[in-house]
């Protein structure tokens, strides 16, 4: 089947018609990250990694993960 | 954001013990991979340095230094970070301590087998996919524990939303399995060989496919979203801009995917695969640098801590190495640039750059930050850190810069014509000694960085002497997502992915242009998507789960949608090349134009890839007149059908082999056996200004011919064309012609004690073999650019 298909079409269509395609999927992700998305969502993901400082640190030997569990 | 509703308050324990394993691995295999490249390095200056021994000889330990530094030094060093700052992401320890430790140590099981098989000509040939199956088959198990445990951490995770840096991480995982998988599919043909299931341009297409990705999502994708996170830690402010960082992500996910063939340009592969790469690297220059400048915009207002915080440092000029790089691949994949730079020392500068500035400087930023922490204790030495980043500095700069120098320099010496149309240096040890300095230069900047790395590793040992290995703790608040949210399975089929296969299909109809109906239809449907597209956008402000929103705090249908993009994205342009027919041409003689290699040359090409000759020496010769005047006509497509693998190679320390043996139009070898033997076995004794290694040993190493019919029969089930009767009398035919090759020799006043199964013979008969194929040539097509 896939033999036919790029028989009978240039062997640029289909990557082509697909990068424009991956092309415009992109673009409309930019639309939606400068358009509509609400700045204070950012703002407070973007804490995340400051967000997680270890609030102690054990020794090694002591329990692991017990209190998870 | 997903709504959730708080169920408790827990205390948890990170796992740390594996991130103190693996910088540890990271930084002493680290050593040991730069150790084996300042060798490799010294050995193009001195060839003494080869020793006349296999498992040091270039050929050899140069895939050794190149895995080492990727999948050691970088692989552990990204380990490291992911699994330490994805446990404070997620707030959740790492879901299994037993696949991470299946997974840190089957990993050090992989490097220490390519430590030991590559130095024997245990490989397959193929940049950074040098590991024979063996060993690919441990890293997809080791690669899988990573995958499941990463993933199932996710699943258990007390964070609703996930950070930029864990997207990478996933991109990373899928994108890789995918890449290294299809790259390495091949038949086991011994314990310790296979054959890749690809040939010829195939091969090619695949392997940088794979080649220009695993720089992509191994080198690069990981390390930023270690940046993404280590980054804003260390400068104590979030990253610049959240919304350029998603934009970055997903530009690397739908272009990098694409940029392969800019490795293969004025190859035999098709033009549109050619320009195609080329195009998709240009458009990364714009999200690469747009994560420069967002890496770098994070230290607004913290400049004045970078004087004084050498962690600040390494990161910043790591980041700016990623521009660099970022900037001089695009430029490289530009045709007119990639026709002087490629298959020069150019591109080892640029590799050097990215390798040494981008992730060797992020993970020096990361071990400095990382290291007091993991055993409660401050850093034993600023300056000394200091000095670090300043030898290694220099030692890149100087590294790089002479790599350019040379790299330009061999460029416009192979090129340089007489107004009679010969080559001005048609000599290639004129061109090696034109370089000579630039390769010392080289060589002194690469043992500065080596430097560097030797004070951080005493630095990082004072630092851990003087404190306790200690695992961190936080409290977390275990939630659990509210009802009502959208199902995943209608996430990933939500109305987004619908309207781009749509669009995709319309456009697909329009680009048949042989159908005026379907062409319109393409169009009318488009219209109503963009119309719709419209619509939703309008509508989706007002709805309370935004798809992407809501997306990105699901890491299923995230991951599927990444999957999505990255498989298709490659599917399709591979597809049309492995899909079609491995036609090769019928000649005159009524014969195949390229007729498969006989059991002897076959051997023969095995001990060329087991030494690693793709490593200087390509066999591609591109369509400048240039080239033909010193190589003869341009390669065709044809001429490597039955190569398994493909040896276009990448490199010219020495000379393109393509046509070794049908030199310009006389159709003679263009060096008879004896050369070819004493070459081999004594390269100054034929070319007194040589850097190649000597090969000695081939001459009293022997070939198992218990493998040959087995090697043909494998060839066989992959689509060459041998008849049974061939691989039935294949050990016959194989004492025939060595006997020929001898018999040559003698005549040629050269050794009478040469073995005929002597691996020597082998390579010999394969040597001169190459470009000897009735295919009608581009010869005339030569005189252009």
């Amino acid at each position: 089947m896939f033999k036919s298909l790029f028989e009978g079409n240039a062997l640029l269509d289909l990557p082509v018609v697909t990068l424009l395609g991956f092309f415009a999927a992109f673009c409309g992700i930019v639309a939606w990250a400068f358009l509509r998305r609400r700045a204070a969502d950012f703002d407070s993901v973007s804490q995340l990694p400051l967000a997680d400082d270890d609030v102690a640190i054990l020794p090694r030997s002591t329990e692991r993960r017990a209190s998870q569990d | 954001m997903t709504d959730t509703v708080a169920l408790e308050k827990r205390r948890i324990t990170y796992d740390d013990g594996t991130v103190r394993a693996f910088v540890f691995a990271s930084v002493a295999w680290g050593l040991i991979g730069l150790l084996v490249g300042l060798l490799a390095a010294l050995q193009l200056s001195f060839w003494q340095l080869n020793f006349d021994t296999p498992w040091l000889t270039f050929s050899r330990i140069r895939p050794l230094h190149t895995n080492a530094v990727i999948f050691a030094l970088v692989g552990n060093m990204m380990f490291a970070g992911v699994y330490h700052s994805s446990q404070r992401l997620l707030k959740s320890r790492m879901a299994s301590d037993l696949l991470s430790k299946i997974h840190l140590w089957s990993w050090q099981l992989v490097i220490l087998g390519a430590a030991i098989t590559l130095p024997l000509g245990i490989t397959q040939s193929k940049e950074y996919a040098e590991l024979e199956w063996f060993l690919d088959l441990l890293v997809v198990v080791s690669w899988v524990a990573f995958a499941v445990n990463f993933f199932w951490t996710l699943k258990i995770r007390n964070e609703r939303n996930l950070y930029v840096a864990i997207w990478f991480y996933i991109a990373t995982i899928l994108t890789i399995a995918v890449l290294y998988i299809v790259n390495n599919l091949a038949l086991p043909v011994t314990g310790t060989k296979s054959y890749g299931i690809f040939a010829g341009a195939q091969d090619a297409l695949t392997q940088w496919w794979y080649g220009h990705n695993a720089v992509a999502f191994f080198l690069t994708t990981p390390i930023l979203g270690i940046m993404y996170y280590y980054l804003p830690k260390a400068a104590d402010r979030p990253v610049y801009s959240y919304r350029l960082s998603i934009i970055h992500f997903w530009a690397l996910v739908f272009i990098y995917i694409w940029a392969g063939p800019h490795h293969l340009l004025y190859t035999a592969l098709p033009d549109w695969a050619q320009s195609l790469g080329m195009l998709f690297s240009l458009m990364l220059w714009a999200p690469s640098w747009g994560g420069m400048l967002n890496g770098l915009l994070t230290l607004r207002g913290a400049w004045h801590k970078v004087r004084t915080d050498p962690v600040l440092k390494f990161f910043v000029a790591g980041v700016t190495f990623y521009g660099m790089s970022t900037f001089e691949g695009p430029l490289l994949s530009i045709k007119s640039v990639s026709a002087l730079g490629h298959y020069t020392d150019w591109i080892i500068g640029h590799v050097h750059g990215g390798a040494l500035g981008w992730n060797g400087f992020m993970a020096a930023g990361m071990f400095y930050w990382l290291v007091p922490r993991l055993f409660g204790t401050k850093l034993h030495s600023t300056g000394a850190a200091d000095f670090h980043f300043w030898i290694g500095t220099f030692g890149i700069l100087m590294y790089v810069v002479a790599m350019w120098v040379g790299g330009v320099t061999q460029g416009l010496m192979w090129r340089e014509l007489n107004p009679d149309g010969s080559l001005v240096y048609p000599q290639w040890v004129e061109i090696i000694a034109q370089v000579k300095l630039m390769y010392m230069a080289r060589t002194i900047g690469g043992g500065m960085y080596v430097l560097g790395w030797v004070l951080m590793i005493w630095n990082l040992w004072k630092t851990v002497a003087s404190g306790k290995a200690v695992d961190g703790e936080a409290e977390v608040t275990v939630y659990k997502p509210a009802a009502g949210g959208p199902s995943t399975a209608r996430l990933v089929f939500g109305a987004p992915t619908i309207m781009t296969v749509l669009g995709l299909g319309a456009c697909y109809m329009m680009a048949d242009s042989g159908n005026v109906v379907l062409a319109i239809v393409g169009v009318v449907v488009l219209l109503v998507i963009v119309a719709a597209s419209g619509f939703m956008l309008a509508a989706a402000a007002k709805n309370r789960f935004q798809w992407h929103d809501v997306t990105e705090s699901r890491p299923l249908a995230f991951t599927l949608l990444v999957v999505l993009a990255v498989v298709a994205g490659g599917v399709v342009e591979l597809l049309p090349g492995i899909v079609m027919n491995r036609e090769v041409p019928v000649a005159a003689s009524g014969k195949l134009a390229v007729m498969p290699y006989t059991p002897l040359q076959l051997e023969g090409r095995d001990v060329y890839v087991s030494e690693g000759c793709y490593v200087c020496h390509s066999q591609m010769i591109r369509p400048f007149y240039e080239e033909y005047a010193r190589y003869g006509a341009p390669s065709d497509i044809h001429e490597s059908a039955w190569d398994h693998p493909f040896q276009w190679g990448s490199k010219r320390t020495g000379p393109d082999l393509a046509r070794i043996g049908s030199y310009l139009e006389t159709g003679q070898p263009k060096y008879n056996e004896l050369w070819h033997y004493k070459h081999m076995t004594d390269p100054r004794s034929v070319s007194a200004d040589s850097n190649m290694p000597g090969y000695p040993w081939l001459e009293t190493t022997k070939v198992d011919l218990d493998d040959t019919p087995g090697k043909l029969q494998a060839m066989q089930a992959l689509g060459v064309p041998y008849t049974d009767e061939q691989i039935g009398s294949a050990l016959d035919d194989y004492r025939k012609e060595a006997d020929g090759v001898l018999a040559k020799l003698r005549e040629q006043a050269g050794p009478d004690d040469l073995a005929w199964d002597s691996e020597l013979v082998a390579l010999i008969a394969y040597l001169q073999r190459l470009g000897n194929n009735e295919l009608v040539t581009r010869t005339a097509a030569a005189g252009g650019k």
